[in-house]
């Protein structure tokens, strides 16, 4: 195309276009001639101007370039946007050419209006017909001095016939073309034609409020749409516009988010229906009842308040999904508008959050005055404040409140009855710290939660003004009324009936007080009688609006005035609907023989106050609270006991002891689920400084012998012997039971559990501590200098009366001795305590007891006997060591080698299997194959020399162990057989037991297990596996079930059988996590992972075996990786991540030490099927081919068929059938057992296909 | 630069009409100044979401700089003229730079002035345009210009007329085509 060529094109154009439409193509095809390019050209534009105008003047549809169709008219009002703005003139031109809409050139007249389409209104041309709706007719329309899209409203005829009518449009009209907002549409002008009324306004480009849904229908959207009608209609308000018809129709939302309101104000110009039964107010139209507020469905004078309620309506509807009125016809509409409160957003959509729910309920008052501004809505809706009359909760919600439902219950019934009409104090009394506030607080907040109407006021008493300051809490409780968000109404009342309190509350700094104003008011003196009188009569009228809630706190510490003045509000009970909640400590108020006790009694006695004790919680409201503060936890259901042990049910002392519990990380996260890491009891507690202050107070009182008593008993624990007391101190025993008494009854210090007569048969009782935190204080009051002789005696008392059964209190005796200084004893209880841990399965306890006993033998000179007893600790340590963090975890090493060191130096070789074990699992843990087999054929020489029966079992399964995992499959089978033969029930039982892990014969056939599936025995495996859980199980061995578990399900991932994979796993990751196992809680994600990838759920599958790989490598464990990644590469290859997939096998043998191994027969057998998916066969074979030769090297049946399978197929994919069918037919055949197993199934399917 | 009086701005319209390309210069500098000015001024003071007019600006831009008493009309379409261009190059500069932040180029910093509230899309049209504007003049001059004054300057088939001195039926022509294939380009491109 050249300038010349272009001037053609220009002339044949425009002349066409001068010509009848039949009789352009022939001109141009003459006047191209030959040009079949010119010719196209042309034609191309000329279907781009059609020359067709039936009407003159009459533009052709204008559809806009991809834009949403504008909404079909029918009762909408719907207006549509400036087109962009920077093109808007070409566009103008362009809409013409377009016939994209599809709506075709039409004469539109429409009979009730009669404006033709094309003709002009004004300076404005009129386009299409967009809809209609009460008011008129609106049309799209071009602005032709300003060349811009305009909407043009033309009135019905109906409002030309009441000249009052029309000048209130004009009225109207000229304020509200003053409205520039953009969330308004402006109004251009408006104007007369014709005799009719018309409105020329911004056109919007978009669909309404009614329509947006189907866009985008989320909550945050719809919110965020109402935000601006909010932020509108706030700056209408302010310029004294109402709307009167908010409603999704006459909302639109522009196509780039922003949103109009349209039609203000006009609703009264829409001429009125006739409504059976029914006022009809102009404005009233056949169904928009639904979003008229009370006020306007009884014709009365209609505020800013309506159009808040109706846009109530709007945000009910998105919240809910439904309309808050729902009746049948439109009297019942109407009847429920006018006296139904609609049910709680939260009902139908509990994602709403109880502070939106509560502002659409008071949008929804019946009562103007109750709802909110435009403005407070706006403010309420973008989150900056709380809606109108509801106070911010002052309760921290960082933890939920433990109990209290019955105070719970009483609170509300209390409320109701002020809703009702009664006034009425309710108390709520107990101890420091067991919650009184927090009930209070956490009602107030779900009070302001529910969207109830109320006035909240708090004060509270000071112990430091004490008696002193008249009236403080009430002027605290006023103030916070006035700071509220409902100042405007409490100041307003405030400052005409009960000026003289608000001179002193304002004077004080409350907001929207100028300095002068508040001087002006401080005036005359005012009488005890006109306070009284004016404070009720405030409370009088401000709850004629809403019931009034004052919450005053500690009240022991209150002074006299304010006593009287509540008095005197009580006399007025009947005629305030005003709910004082009070909170108190008896004791406190007792022992100051406080007015406000007899004002209760008296306020009891006519049945207008409840006073509640608050109670300590129960065991089974602790559980229930850890329950919800610990969702999804995993504790031993003994926690909750021993938490209400520990504080004896104090909520204050519970919260900090688990804050304690969570900060010291004894109660933690791991993997999304709460568990209990360590036990409690031994945890050193320290005090929150305001309840070390709260208990020192208590403490102070105490007289010097008590203290001293408390002090003993502090030493010997938590819990202790009054004859244990009477020994050390000494004091006759029936004395100090006396004084226990004493400190129990009066000050709750401790308790008496009952009487528990001492091994000895010496009498005495048992008592413990109110709460550990007490002991602690009493403890720490001790000087270390007197802590240690002091210790020494309650040690050697015990001693005495325990004798032989020191054991049983090994962990008690060696903290003791260990506060005692003296390192021999202490270490001998440590050892005792520790192994009994360990025998109990409790092996981080044993860890710990372990540690802490070899501190104690640091300061001891080393010789042979305490290297046999450090031996013994070390031995210990290891074991359970091992257990807790895993075979490979470098902190184990250095404890076995000290043992090993140890076991040559005392000359203790019968402790030398289990050590030698235990390194050369380290090793091998490590991938340290060689070094692992060094130390164990060590290990299997002691035993020989030994000769004992339970060591040759040891060695044998160690052996095998290696064997097994360095892929001699034959010979490790050979020797966990000798393990099994060699094993007595009776006999060997106690293995673990003396060298720790699991017991001998699980573990040997459970290894046995792999052997066996190796070798191409899938049943036998099976059936090894299964009777390892059995044992395991019968034995109720801790260890035992957690490993045999994870072999079990081993097995059936090895037999294809993702199902029973895994239950087994899910229920072995429970219980290794409830014992804390880390090494079987890896095992059991990488089996679900492969499991959930088998069934189909890929990505959590992928996401799980990664997980389990990377705890398994975390504990710096090697060994059995391969294992898992040869499965997460299956699963990434069914997943298509081929690259993934051979980066796991790549990675596999990471840290090897390159000695042969259990998978040389798999690996390369993997690598050939990525390529095999990847489409490189030829690659692929000698992979195979390698992968199958290291098979039959091992004898390894099964892996022989795999490697020779996926061979066949590459073969089968080249035709090679006859090949195929060789390979895999003698292969195949040589099984005996396991037909049923994946493989076998697979190779069958194969063999099918080859025949 | 200060501010020209209206009669020094009549001046340099004289002095453009009359074919002196330094007044068309020195009036295209101030346009362009005068301008972006006013887009950013008129996005400050007005809230956001109103669309930009274009030909408000320019209609504005005349009032400011050249109307004296009453429309002076000859004087207003040469001063339109080099109004709709400085106009168009507002426009077309902004949507070029925040269009290459789309294309992931460097997002330029721009000032508050230079902020014309415009979304991509638009800004996408706007270039597509700008560049089918390009092309159409390259044809034809004349059509370009009347196509420009039409678009940006919002000049009626007169006013165009007069500004480039020809008959209001040549415009009538240029501009029959001109639209036609403007609106077959952006069908076939895409665009919006």
């Amino acid at each position: 195309m050249n300038p010349e060529r272009w001037q053609r094109v220009k002339t044949i154009f425009t002349s066409a276009l001068e010509l009848p439409p039949e009789e352009q193509l022939s001109f141009v095809h003459r006047a191209c001639g030959e040009d079949a390019e010119l010719q196209e050209e042309v034609q191309s534009l000329l279907r781009y101007e059609p020359a067709i105008k039936t009407v003159p003047g009459v533009a052709p549809a204008d559809g806009l370039r991809a834009t949403q169709p504008a909404d079909q008219g029918s009762g909408d009002l719907s207006a549509s946007v400036q087109p962009p703005g920077d093109v808007a003139n070409l566009h103008l031109e362009i809409d013409r050419l377009l016939a994209r809409s599809g709506s075709d050139v039409r004469d539109e007249a429409d009979d009730s209006t009669g404006i033709l389409i094309g003709t002009t209104i004004s300076h404005y041309r009129i386009l299409k017909r967009l809809g209609w709706g009460g008011i008129g007719v609106v049309y799209k329309a071009e602005d032709m001095t300003l060349g811009r899209y305009a909407a043009v409203k033309l009135l019905a005829d109906a409002a030309r016939s009441d000249p009052g009518a029309l000048e209130r449009f004009k009225r109207e009209a000229r304020t509200a073309s003053l409205l520039s907002h953009p969330g308004i549409c402006t109004i251009y002008e408006f104007g007369e034609h014709e005799g009719r009324l018309f409105l020329a306004m911004e056109f919007i480009e978009g669909c309404s409020l009614r329509q947006f849904p189907q866009r985008d229908g989320s909550l945050e959207s719809l919110t965020e749409l109402i935000v601006q009608a909010a932020a509108a209609l706030a700056a209408a308000h302010s310029a004294g516009i109402v709307h009167r018809d908010v409603k999704p129709e006459n909302m639109m939302v522009r196509s780039d988010g922003h949103l109009k309101l349209v039609d203000f104000g006009l609703a009264r110009f829409a001429p009125s229906l006739p409504q059976s039964g029914f006022a009809t107010a102009p404005g009233m139209r056949a169904g928009t009842l639904a979003y008229m507020s009370p006020e306007q469905l009884r014709a009365e004078e209609v505020s800013s308040a309506s159009d808040i309620f109706s846009l109530g309506i709007v945000l009910y509807e998105f919240a809910s999904g439904r309309h808050p009125f729902v009746a049948g016809s439109q009297a019942e509409i109407s009847t429920a508008i006018l006296t139904e409160m609609p049910p709680s957003v939260r009902e139908f959509n509990p994602e709403v959050s109880p502070v939106l729910n509560s502002l659409i309920l008071q949008m929804l008052h019946k009562d103007p005055r109750l709802r909110p501004t435009a403005a407070e809505a706006y403010a309420a809706l973008k989150g900056a404040t709380t809606p109108s009359m509801m106070h911010q909760s002052r309760a921290s919600s960082r933890t939920t409140k433990p109990g209290r439902e019955k105070e719970r219950t009483e609170l509300w019934k209390a409320f109701r009855c002020a809703v009702k009409g009664r006034g009425f104090l309710a108390c709520f009394s107990g101890e420091p710290g067991i919650g009184k506030t927090t009930v209070v607080e956490s009602f107030l907040e779900e009070l302001a939660g529910s969207g109830e109407p109320c006035f909240i006021a708090r004060g509270r008493c000071s112990e430091r003004l004490a008696g002193s300051d008249a009236y403080l809490p009430m002027l605290e409780a006023l103030e916070s009324l006035l700071r509220g968000p409902s100042f405007g109404t409490a100041t307003r009342t405030m400052k005409a009936l009960a000026p003289a309190w608000y001179s002193q509350v304002a004077f004080a700094g409350a907001p929207g007080v100028t300095g002068g104003e508040a001087r002006s008011t401080v005036a005359q003196p005012v009488s005890q009688e006109q306070l009284k009188r004016q404070l009720s009569a405030f409370f009088r009228e401000l709850s004629t609006v809403a019931p009034v809630i004052l919450f005053l706190d500690d009240l022991h510490w209150a002074d006299a005035s304010t006593i009287d003045l509540i008095a005197y509000l009580a006399t007025k009970f009947d005629q305030l609907r005003l709910l004082i909640l009070s909170t108190y400590r008896p004791s406190d108020a007792r022992l100051s023989k406080h007015p406000f006790l007899s004002l209760k009694q008296d306020l009891e006695g006519r049945g207008a106050c409840k006073d509640t004790e608050l109670e300590f919680l129960s065991p089974e409201e602790i559980a229930d609270w850890l329950r919800i503060e610990f969702a999804g936890s995993n504790f031993p259901a003994s926690l909750a006991g021993q938490l209400h042990r520990r504080t004896e049910g104090n909520p204050l002392f519970l919260v900090n002891l688990v804050e304690y519990l969570r900060g010291r990380s004894i109660i933690a996260q791991r993997d999304g689920r709460w568990i209990l890491e360590g036990p409690i009891e031994n945890a050193e507690l320290k005090l929150p400084s305001s309840i070390r202050s709260m208990i020192a107070r208590k403490t102070d009182n105490l007289s010097e012998p008590d203290r001293r008593l408390l002090i003993t008993a502090s030493v010997q624990g938590y819990e202790f012997d009054s004859a244990i007391l009477a020994e050390v101190l000494p004091l006759d025993a029936v004395e100090i039971e006396e004084q226990l008494d004493v400190l129990e009854g009066t000050y709750r210090l401790v308790q008496n559990v009952g009487e528990m007569d001492l091994p000895d048969r010496t009498a005495s009782s048992h008592y413990r501590f109110v709460h550990v935190l007490y002991q602690d204080v009493f403890y720490n009051a001790l000087l270390p200098a007197r802590r240690r002789p002091l210790s020494s005696s309650v040690a050697a008392a015990l001693e005495r009366h325990y004798g032989s059964e020191t054991p049983h209190i090994s962990a008690q005796m060696a903290v003791l001795w260990e506060a005692a200084r003296e390192p021999a004893r202490s270490s001998h209880y440590f050892l005792i305590a520790a192994q009994r841990a360990a025998q109990l399965s409790a092996h981080r306890e044993a860890v710990s007891l372990s540690r802490r006993g070899l501190q104690q033998l640091q300061s001891l000179p080393e010789d042979a006997e305490w290297s046999r007893v450090e031996l013994s600790f070390q031995t210990t340590l290891a074991s359970s060591l091992f257990l807790v963090k895993g075979y490979g975890d470098p902190e184990v090493e250095p404890v076995f080698r000290r043992a090993q060191e140890l076991a040559y130096q005392t000359g203790r070789t019968e402790q030398l299997v289990g050590i030698l074990r235990g390194l050369s699992w380290f090793h091998e843990t490590r991938g340290q194959m060689s070094v692992g087999r060094g130390l164990a054929e060590r290990a299997a020489e002691v035993a020989r020399q030994s000769g004992d029966p339970g060591l040759l079992i040891v060695s044998h399964h160690l052996s095998g162990d290696i064997s097994l995992w360095t892929g001699n499959f034959v010979e490790s089978r050979a020797l966990l057989q000798q393990g099994i033969d060699l094993y007595d029930s009776e006999r060997d039982r106690s293995l673990p037991e003396r060298f720790g892990a699991y017991d001998l014969n699980v573990g040997c056939r459970m290894f046995l297990a792999h052997d066996l599936w190796y070798l191409g025995y899938p049943d036998q495996a099976l059936a090894s596996v299964q009777e390892a859980v059995r044992w395991a199980q019968q034995l109720n061995h801790p260890y035992s079930r957690a490993a045999a578990g994870t072999h079990c399900a081993w097995i059936h991932v090895r037999r294809g059988e993702p199902g029973m994979a895994l239950e087994r796993a899910l229920e072995n990751r429970r219980f290794a996590e409830e014992h804390h196992f880390p090494f079987h809680i890896a095992h059991a994600k990488v089996v679900c992972g492969w499991a959930r990838s088998e069934e189909g759920k890929l990505e959590q599958g992928i996401a799980e075996l990664r997980e389990g790989i990377d705890l398994y490598r975390s504990i710096g464990a090697i060994t059995e990786h391969p294992l898992m990644a040869m499965q997460l590469a299956s699963a990434l290859v069914r997943a298509g991540d081929l690259e993934a997939a051979s980066e796991a096998i790549e990675t596999a043998l990471t840290g090897f030490d390159g000695s042969p191994l259990f998978c040389d027969a798999e690996l390369p057998r993997w690598n050939g099927e990525i390529c095999f998916v990847q489409g490189f066969a030829e690659k692929a074979e000698p992979l195979y081919r390698s992968a199958l030769e290291n098979a039959r090297r091992q004898q390894a049946k099964s892996l022989e068929l795999r490697a020779a399978l996926g061979l066949s197929r590459v073969m089968y994919a080249q035709g090679r059938k006859a090949e195929a069918r060789e390979l895999i037919v003698p292969i195949y055949s040589s099984f005996t057992e396991g037909l049923n197993t994946a493989d076998l199934i697979a190779a069958r399917n194969l063999m099918d296909s080859l025949a | 630069m200060t501010m020209p009086t209206k009669e020094q701005v009549a001046t340099l319209v004289a002095g453009a009409q009359s074919g002196r390309q330094e007044n068309v210069n020195e009036l295209m500098q101030l346009l362009y100044g005068e301008l972006r000015r006013l887009a950013a001024s008129y996005l400050r003071h007005e809230r956001t979401g109103h669309t930009l007019q274009p030909t408000a600006l320019v209609n504005e831009a005349y009032l400011r700089l050249l109307e004296q008493d009453g429309t002076d009309w000859k004087n207003k379409s040469h001063f339109m003229a080099i109004a709709a261009q400085a106009m168009r190059r507002v426009l077309v500069d902004h949507a070029r730079r925040g269009h290459a932040a789309k294309r992931g180029g460097p997002l330029p910093r721009l000032s508050l002035e230079e902020v014309i509230v415009y979304s991509q899309e638009q800004g996408g049209d706007l270039i597509a345009l700008d560049d089918l504007m390009e092309r159409l003049s390259r044809m034809d001059a004349q059509q370009g210009r009347v196509v420009e004054l039409r678009v940006f300057g919002g000049l009626t088939v007169e006013e165009a007329a007069e500004a480039l001195g020809i008959s209001p039926a040549t415009v009538k022509r240029d501009w029959s085509m001109a639209k036609a294939w403007l609106a077959r380009e952006m069908d076939r491109s895409g665009s919006g």
